[in-house]
């Protein structure tokens, strides 16, 4: 990977632009939420995506930003990245405060995930139904019904 | 006054005596017949959209392939339809939807499963969250295609009319019985069933 | 009683629960699923008379677990999967998660294949529109609309299916290309039908646009401010009625985007009326490019180089033959290297987005993307808040929520 980098308003971008990929990596949650509040001043006005990505012992939680008014931020798909230890219910801290646009993704992230956002006004289940029992579809842990016949890793 | 069968007489019951002067006729060849020519030409499939095989089916509506002309139309409540069209793949959560539907429905009633999804589980198979629409409820015509064309949505409804008038009876309700334990999800009678 | 102060209070009752909550003057109402109007979902409305107060939108009846899925398939095999969540837009969701593939892999396209995948995407968002329109004929109740609608849909779909063979699931889209190239006497047959389109949306302007009722039953309703389009994170065409100026064909350019002059057209209302121009006029755009792809559409192969050097000697002279890319091995067994990649396209209902990882395995070890339809989920919490019940269609209409879209 390059290590190519970009500056917005203080803040280093990792970045490889042939690939879409500009990203600023949290420490913690209170850094995450400094960034995310210079980076919505800064003119990234719209959240993308929430998701995570399972790294075996730990999660990483991604938010994607955009922006719609600034017409430069508006060619970066940029993302913020927390990783955090894994265990059954993981908690980062919000961002629907300063993106409301997160709301619904950061509700599906906590039903696949199981990462609880912290101060989300309503963390409810979002797609699957009520008495589902499965614990965190989307981890890596979690099996398909049937193991594909055709298609093996 | 009115005589069955059995040879039994019945008097100023006019309630029984039409009942079973229905029953009778009912039996009767070009009563039956009747019936269901009138059944072919009203199959009227519930607007329960399940999956992607929806937009194939407005389609089908629409003007150029013109399913109404099969007597094929479109209508809200289910307490006045006779045919489900399941549109593909059922979630477990539209499974449960599906069977409400089905049990609302007056006798007597059809299903098209429409679909590889609907007949068992297309592209989407090994999902924890589907469940094959033939574990729902009773299947009359499957109908294969990703999705199916119109054309071949108006073939499944001509062969349903033609089943229907060499009067064969719709598939039997099936019990609704436990699949196949998944890891994870329970299982769908559980979640068919409530 | 006015609406629930704590919202979490009776957020996680069951719907028995909802039906004898006993409240004063408040009313739950269950919509859908089945419904001619809601389709895949379920929405619950808490009124107070017929003034909406709330309202929770029980979506994932038509959720297919597509992440999942493709994270345990081939790459290739994840192109019929986004497929099949964006029915009535297939192309778009094949292109956009096409162009995060090609990022990984280090692939570009060619520029006749840049071009290709333009015209299909703007003929898809045509039909798209349609769908669209025809349904919110449905949702007003007018019938006439929505033959039209699909009655005029079906040239398009011809045109396209000539191309690709398909009628509404194409995969026309692969790594590298294209799969197939323009047939003859395409163009010709294509200005015939875009054309009638030209035509016909003049009638639609006559029965349908401008028609009175139709204009009293959408113009004021559902108004969605600049401000909260861009707060709630609006997308798409919708986004655009709001008077924002984004569009990602201009923003994230992508295909044949940038060599291509079009506008983005806006309107500055955001109520129902100004999203059901928004799509008219968008129409009309792609109508536009349409006739400049096929005016300017460079010769060359559909085939990338790196993908044509795969093919076995067989497979190159079918090439050459008929102009149709049969699918090298490397197809099924490509391994991008680790990596990660994201792309946007803008799809009939608005942005896709997609973020791919690799780890260097047959199967991606990240599929994440998010659908325009899920993204505009607030039209039902925020913008429907306040508003009559009997505009509860015409607001939903208006928003062109597709539910296997959202719920992928
Ligand atoms: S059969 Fe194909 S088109 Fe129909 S619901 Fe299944 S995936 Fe969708």
């Amino acid at each position: 990977m390059t290590a190519a980098s970009r500056v917005i308003t203080g803040i280093t971008f990792t970045t490889d632009e042939a690939k879409g990929i500009f990203e600023v990596e949290a420490s913690d949650g209170a850094h995450l939420l400094d960034l995310a509040t210079r980076l919505k001043a800064a003119g990234f006005d719209h959240c993308l995506s929430v998701t995570a990505e399972d790294l075996g012992d730990r999660l990483a939680v991604l938010w994607h930003i955009s922006s719609y008014t600034n017409r430069e931020l508006s060619g970066m798909n940029a993302q913020i990245r927390l990783v955090v230890s894994k265990s059954d219910n993981v908690e980062v801290p919000t961002l629907t405060g300063i993106w409301e646009s997160a709301n619904f993704l950061e509700r599906e992230t906590y039903e696949m995930f199981g990462v609880v956002f912290k101060g989300h006004p309503d963390m409810r289940r979002l797609l699957l139904p009520d008495d589902f029992t499965g614990k965190w579809p989307m981890r890596k842990d979690f099996p398909l019904k049937k193991t594909p016949w055709r298609v093996q890793k | 006054m009115g005589g069955g069968a059995d040879g039994v007489a019945y008097f100023g019951n006019l309630e029984t005596v039409s009942k079973k002067a229905v029953s009778f006729l009912k039996k009767q060849g070009y009563v039956k017949s009747m019936i269901n020519w009138g059944d072919k030409f009203s199959l009227w499939p519930v607007h329960l959209m399940t999956s992607c095989c929806g937009t194939e089916f407005a389609a089908a509506s629409g003007p150029r392939f013109d399913l109404e002309r099969l007597g094929f139309l479109p209508f809200g409540g289910p307490r006045q339809t006779n045919l489900i069209v399941i549109e593909g793949t059922t979630t477990l959560k539209m499974a449960r939807s599906v069977r409400i539907v089905w049990e609302q429905m007056p006798a007597p009633k059809w299903v098209i499963a429409m679909g590889a999804c609907a007949m068992d589980g297309g592209i989407f198979y090994d999902s924890y969250n589907t469940v094959p629409a033939k574990d729902i409820v009773p299947i009359d015509i499957f109908l294969a295609g990703c999705p199916p064309r119109p054309e071949a949505l108006a073939r499944a409804v001509v062969m349903l009319q033609e089943s229907i008038v060499k009067n064969r009876p719709p598939a039997a309700d099936i019990q609704v019985t436990a699949a196949p334990a998944t890891p994870g999800p329970k299982d769908v009678v559980e979640a068919v069933s409530k | 009683m006015s609406a629930p102060q704590d919202r979490t209070a009776t957020a996680n009752l069951t719907y028995d629960e909802l039906a004898g909550l006993k409240a004063d003057r408040e009313l739950v109402l269950l919509i859908g699923p089945a419904h001619p109007g809601s389709g895949h979902m379920k929405i619950k409305v808490w009124m107070d008379g017929d003034i909406i107060q709330r309202v929770d939108p029980d979506i994932g009846f038509v959720h297919r677990t597509t992440e999942k899925l493709s994270e345990n398939r081939l790459y290739i095999k994840a192109i019929p999967i986004v497929e099949r969540v964006m029915l009535p837009d297939t192309i778009n969701a094949n292109l956009a998660y096409v162009i995060a593939l090609e990022r990984l892999l280090g692939i570009e396209p060619t520029p006749r294949a840049q071009y290709l995948r333009t015209l299909t995407s703007e003929i898809n968002r045509i039909t798209s529109h349609l769908y669209g329109i025809g349904l919110y004929g449905i949702f007003l109740g007018s019938s006439t609309v929505y033959m039209w609608a699909f009655a005029d849909r079906e040239p398009l779909i011809d045109l396209i299916e000539e191309i690709s063979g398909a009628r509404i699931t194409y995969s026309y889209i692969i790594p590298g290309g294209v799969r197939w190239d323009l047939p003859a006497g395409f163009k010709e047959r294509a200005e015939t039908v875009l054309q009638y389109m030209e035509a016909r949306l003049k009638d639609y302007g006559k029965i349908w646009v401008r028609n009175p009722v139709v204009m009293d039953r959408t113009e004021g309703v559902g108004v969605v401010s600049k401000s909260d389009a861009i707060r709630l994170g609006i997308t798409g065409p919708n986004l655009r009625a709001s008077g924002v100026d984004y569009d990602t064909r201009r923003a994230k350019p992508y295909a044949a985007y940038p060599n291509l002059d079009f506008e983005v057209p806006t309107f500055s209302e955001g109520d129902c009326y100004a999203r059901l121009l928004q799509r008219v006029e968008e129409i009309e755009q792609s109508i536009r490019i349409i006739r400049q792809v096929l005016k300017d559409i460079p010769d060359g192969r559909i085939i990338s180089d790196d993908i044509y050097s795969k093919m076995n000697p067989l497979q190159k002279r079918m090439y050459e033959m008929k102009h149709r890319v049969m699918f090298p091995a490397y197809m099924a067994s490509m391994r991008p290297a680790a990596g990660r990649s994201t792309a946007s396209v803008e799809a009939g209902r608005g942005e896709i987005f997609f973020y791919l990882v690799s780890n260097g395995d047959k199967v991606p070890f990240r599929f994440r993307w998010v659908t325009p339809s899920f993204l505009n989920l607030p039209f039902f919490t925020h913008v429907m808040v306040g508003q009559h019940l009997a505009d509860l269609p015409a607001i939903y209409g208006s928003s062109d929520y597709f539910p296997p879209e959202a719920d992928r």
